[in-house]
């Protein structure tokens, strides 16, 4: 007895076989064909094919989904909880691609004209820093950190650091704006 | 060190995917699996080769995958069930003129293929003059005629 289940999604997964106990088993009685067949042996490969093809399926479907990074739905905005500093950031990531961290302040988080946006060292050790939007007016190395130091206008302002993550696996870094609190970001990076 | 590992990796992913996508996806060479296997190849060069531009990175990764399809090799000949694994094993499509349908539709084959392979091949014009259809391990199908 067969039974079908169809996905729908690719032609190639139309008929998924769950049940395989009695599938027909053929034998060729031709002792002039010098050949090698098994026909059990070839039921469990394509049923091993067939269970690759869903994985496939499944991390075609994931990868849109936003599971494998640079995915509106694979992006978070954090905030502390008086909402005057927020990152917005891709939690998946790729080895060596190009990813940006969008942070904004709003005037509650500046000081007098100036901005300061520190990251802990744990995190900045897991990436290159490629570019900062706009450019600081200077960095200092701060409290096992750095900080970016950038003038303000007093109106909110949003910086953009381009990282590429350097390491797969987690990469967890902390954030802050100024002395406020700081906000925890992490990725899981692919290779 | 980063070279052998790429290439190591992308060799056993590329054996995978293909073992998955069964032998007859490469087997015939269309215009579409022309297409696909320019871009596979592109996108895995970019997979091995990284950032590293030189000739050192190219030569090693070239070495591993030479190395690698060798050592295969060895296996398969120390251990005749790995090949099994590794390349399948070839399937009876047409017994005695007679199509068998379901092994057909399982190895993704249509009558149309098997005649084309057997006008090609043989001149053959009907499906009661072929003996043996073979789906072989590379994907190809050889036709037996029958005598006379």
């Amino acid at each position: 007895m067969h039974e079908y289940f169809a996905l729908g999604i690719f032609p190639f997964l139309m008929h998924i076989e769950l049940i395989h106990d009695s599938w027909p088993r053929l034998t060729i009685l031709d002792k002039n064909l010098q050949m090698e067949q098994d026909l059990p042996f070839q039921y469990r490969q394509w049923r091993w094919e067939r269970t690759g093809q869903v994985l496939i399926a499944c991390c075609i479907g994931a990868a849109l989904l936003g599971l494998f990074g640079h995915h509106p739905l694979g992006s978070v905005t954090q905030q502390t909880t008086d909402g005057t500093f927020s990152i917005h950031y891709d939690r998946f990531a790729r080895v060596g691609r190009a990813d940006s961290l969008l942070m904004r302040l709003e005037p509650g988080a500046q000081g007098d004209g100036l901005a300061s946006i520190w990251l802990d060292r744990e995190y900045l050790d897991a990436l290159t820093l490629t570019t900062v939007s706009p450019t600081p007016i200077r960095t200092e190395a701060r409290k096992n950190g750095q900080a970016f130091i950038f003038q303000t206008d007093g109106n909110p302002f949003t910086a953009t650091f381009s990282v590429q993550f350097q390491t797969a696996g987690t990469a967890r870094g902390r954030i802050r704006a100024d002395d406020g609190d700081a906000l925890i970001v992490q990725h899981f990076v692919w290779p | 060190m980063d070279a052998i590992v790429r290439g190591l990796v992308v060799y056993l992913f590329l054996l995978v995917l293909f073992r998955i996508a069964g032998r007859r996806t490469l087997g015939s060479i269309t215009n579409f699996d022309f297409v696909l296997l320019l871009i596979i190849s592109e996108a895995t060069q970019n997979a091995m080769i990284g950032n590293d531009y030189s000739v050192t990175n190219g030569f090693l990764v070239i070495l591993t995958l030479v190395g690698l399809d060798i050592a295969f090799s060895y296996m398969k000949q120390q251990f005749p069930a790995m090949e099994r694994y590794l390349d399948g094993l070839p399937l009876i499509l047409v017994d005695q003129g007679r199509p068998l349908k379901e092994l057909m539709h399982r190895a993704r084959v249509d009558e149309q293929d098997i005649l084309a392979a057997a006008r090609e091949k043989h001149g053959l014009e009907r499906m009661e003059q072929i003996k043996y259809a073979i789906l072989e391990t590379n994907g190809m199908i050889s036709i037996v005629p029958k005598a006379g």
